[in-house]
C-alpha cells in the first residue's frame, strides 16, 4: 500500500486505486493527487478488501484483472460493506463485451459505476471520470420491508373489491398509435397505502386465493377495458395470468364467463404468461392455452428470454405475441451485445408468426433502435406508465383521432423525449387543449 | 520490421503536459525497472503461458502510456498469440520482444531521461 497526498490544497475527498500494475496505479494516484485527492494506492485484492473494510473512500479506481483475484469478485465485496454510493471507476485492458458484462454485474449490485475505461489509458477520461464524483448517481433502493399481512386481511381486501387496474399503453410501432394496454393490478390499503404486486402476489399465491384475484382482476380489466376496445378497433387488453392459474384447468371456463359477462369479445383480451410459469406444469398449462387460443383469446409470452426455458416455451406453446423481456430493450441502442439478442428476438418471433412487442422502451434512441429492428408494437415510459382508467381513455382518444404520426414527433432530437412527456401529461390533465406539434 | 516507430513522441508530450516532468521521469524509472522484471518473467516461463499472457497484457498498455509504439505492439503480439505458439516460436518471439525492449530502454535512457547508457 503506498499513500500520496494531494497535490492540492483543497481537497477533494480519499481516492482509492486499485490496480496490481505497478505503472498504471502509479500513473492514476498521480493525476489523482493532482486533482486533489488523497491518495491510497492498493496493489493487491486483499489489501484492497482490507481497506474497503477499515477505512472511508469517496471514490475508486479498479482494475478488473487483479492477477489472480478478479475484480468482479471485489465489485461484490464493496456491494457486501454497503458502499453503493461510492463512485467506481473500473479500468480494464479486456475487450467491450467483458466490460459491459462487468457493468451489468454493477447494476445488478447496485454499484455506482461512473465509468468503464480501456487500456492504454487515456489520460483525459481518467481526468474526467475523476473529475465527478459526488455527482454519480446514488441509486439506493429502499428495500421497505413487507408487512405481515394475514389470509383473512387478502380475504377481505377480495371481498371489498380493494384491487383495482391501472392500464400501461402498448404502441403500434408504425402507426404510433395506441392498439393495447396491459392491466396491471393494484391494492390500495387503508393501512399500507398503495402495495405492489411483486409484495402481495407471492402472498396470494401462498394463502391460494390466486383463482379469486385472477377473476377479479380479469372482471375489472375488461369491464374497465370495454369503452376503450369499443371505441379503438382492433384494441387488446392484456391480463397477466400467474404460475398457480395456469395450472388450474378451469382457467379457460372462468375467462370465458368473464368474457360473456363483460360483453367482450374473445379477440380482445390477451393473456400474458411468463415463460418460467408456463414450463412449470407444461402439460397442463399447454391444455389451458391451447383452449384459449381456440376460443380466439391470444396468448403472449412475457419477460421473453429471462427463464431458462425461452426457446422451448416458444416452440411448444401456441402464444402468438411475444414481449422482449425491458432487461434487453433499455439501453440496446448504447449496448451492442443486447441489441443482438433484441434482434434475434424479433426473428424468432417473426419466424413463428408472432406479434414482437418491446417492452422498457423509455427514450427515443431505444424506440428508433427496436422499430429499427423490427418490433411491432412498444411500451414503455417513453410512451406512458400505467394509467389510471381515466387517464389512459383520454390519452388514447386524444392520440388516435390525431392524423399525424405521433412517432414522426418523437423522432427528430433526444430533447424531443422529455418535451414529449411533459406534453402528454398536460394534454391528460387537459384534453382539450391541443398542442403545437414541431 | 513491423513498420511501427519505437517511440511516439506525441503520446508521451501529453503524458508530460498531463503529469508534469518530474512525474514523468519518476513513472517512466518505474517502467522501466517494472518491465526489466516483466520481461526475466517471460523468459523464465516458457511453462507458463498464462504467467506470459499477463505479463505481456502489462507491457502492452504501460508501453503504450509513454509511446512505446513498437514495443506495445510486440507485447500485444505475445500477448494474443502466446497460447497457439510451440516452443521455438515462442522462444524466438520472447528474443525479439528482449531486443525491442533493449532499443527502448537505451532510448528512454538517453533521450528521455538525459542519463548516458552505462555498458556493463
Amino acid at each position: 500500500m503506498r499513500r500520496i497526498s494531494r497535490h492540492t490544497e483543497h481537497l477533494k475527498g480519499r481516492l482509492l486505486v486499485v490496480d496490481d500494475d505497478l505503472v498504471q496505479r502509479t500513473i492514476i494516484g498521480k493525476i489523482g493527487a493532482k486533482l486533489g485527492y488523497d491518495t491510497i494506492i492498493a496493489s493487491t485484492f486483499e489489501i484492497a478488501s482490507e481497506l474497503l473494510k477499515t477505512e472511508a473512500f469517496d471514490i475508486m479506481t479498479l482494475d478488473l484483472s487483479l492477477g489472480e483475484r478478479d475484480g468482479v469478485e471485489l465489485l461484490r465485496l464493496v456491494a457486501d460493506c454497503n458502499l453503493h454510493a461510492m463512485p467506481i471507476v473500473i479500468i480494464s485492458g479486456c475487450d467491450e463485451r467483458i466490460l459491459n458484462s462487468t457493468r451489468r454485474v454493477a447494476e445488478g449490485l447496485n454499484l455506482s459505476l461512473t465509468s468503464c475505461l480501456g487500456k492504454p489509458l487515456n489520460l483525459d477520461n481518467l481526468r474526467d471520470s475523476l473529475g465527478l464524483p459526488g455527482n454519480a448517481l446514488v441509486d439506493m433502493r429502499c428495500n421497505a420491508a413487507s408487512p405481515q399481512i394475514s389470509r383473512e386481511r387478502i380475504a377481505s381486501a377480495l371481498a371489498r373489491n380493494e384491487f383495482s387496474v391501472e392500464f400501461q399503453p402498448k404502441i403500434d410501432l408504425a402507426s404510433g398509435k395506441v392498439i393495447g394496454a396491459e392491466a396491471l393490478a393494484r391494492w390500495q390499503t387503508p393501512e399500507f397505502g398503495i402495495m405492489s404486486p411483486a409484495i402481495f402476489i407471492p402472498l396470494v399465491e401462498k394463502f391460494g386465493l390466486m383463482p379469486d384475484l385472477t377473476d377479479q382482476v380479469l372482471s375489472t380489466a375488461i369491464a374497465n377495458g370495454r369503452r376503450l376496445i369499443e371505441r379503438n378497433p382492433g384494441f387488446t387488453i392484456a391480463v397477466n395470468i400467474s404460475g398457480s392459474s395456469m395450472a388450474d384447468l378451469t382457467l379457460p371456463e372462468r375467462i370465458e364467463r368473464i368474457l360473456r359477462a363483460g360483453d367482450v369479445a374473445p379477440e380482445s383480451l390477451v393473456v400474458e404468461v411468463t415463460e418460467s410459469v408456463a414450463m412449470s406444469d407444461i402439460d397442463r398449462a399447454i391444455d389451458i392455452l391451447v383452449r384459449l387460443r381456440l376460443k380466439g383469446v391470444g396468448a403472449a409470452i412475457d419477460d421473453f428470454g429471462t427463464g431458462f426455458s425461452s426457446l422451448a416455451a416458444l416452440a411448444r406453446f401456441p402464444f402468438s405475441e411475444l414481449k422482449i423481456d425491458q432487461s434487453f430493450v433499455k439501453g440496446c441502442e448504447a449496448d451492442e451485445d443486447m441489441m443482438k439478442i433484441v434482434e434475434a428476438s424479433v426473428a424468432l418471433g417473426k419466424a413463428f408468426g408472432m406479434r414482437v412487442v418491446a417492452e422498457g422502451i423509455d427514450n427515443i434512441r431505444t424506440l428508433a433502435r427496436v422499430r429499427e429492428a423490427g418490433c411491432d408494437v412498444g411500451q414503455g415510459y417513453l410512451f406512458a406508465p400505467a394509467l389510471k382508467l381515466e387517464k389512459i381513455e383520454k390519452w388514447t382518444m386524444q392520440r388516435n383521432s390525431e392524423e399525424v404520426d405521433q412517432l414522426a414527433r418523437l423522432e427528430p432530437r433526444p430533447v424531443a423525449a422529455n418535451r414529449f412527456l411533459r406534453s402528454t401529461d398536460r394534454n391528460v390533465a387537459s384534453p382539450g387543449t391541443t398542442e403545437s406539434s414541431g | 520490421m513491423t513498420g511501427m516507430p519505437l517511440f511516439d513522441p506525441a503520446v508521451f508530450s501529453e503524458l508530460n503536459a498531463e503529469l508534469g516532468s518530474e512525474d514523468v521521469t519518476e513513472i517512466l524509472r518505474v517502467f522501466l525497472t517494472d518491465t526489466l522484471s516483466k520481461m526475466s518473467v517471460i523468459e523464465s516461463g516458457m511453462q507458463d503461458r498464462r504467467a506470459i499472457k499477463r505479463e505481456a497484457h502489462s507491457i502492452k498498455s504501460s508501453a503504450a502510456t509513454f509511446g512505446f509504439a513498437e514495443l506495445s505492439w510486440h507485447a500485444r503480439e505475445l500477448e494474443l498469440r502466446v497460447e497457439a505458439m510451440n516452443s521455438p516460436e515462442l522462444l524466438e518471439f520472447t528474443q525479439m520482444l528482449r531486443q525491442v525492449f533493449e532499443r527502448t530502454s537505451a532510448f528512454a535512457n538517453t533521450s528521455l531521461l538525459n542519463v548516458s547508457q552505462e555498458i556493463a
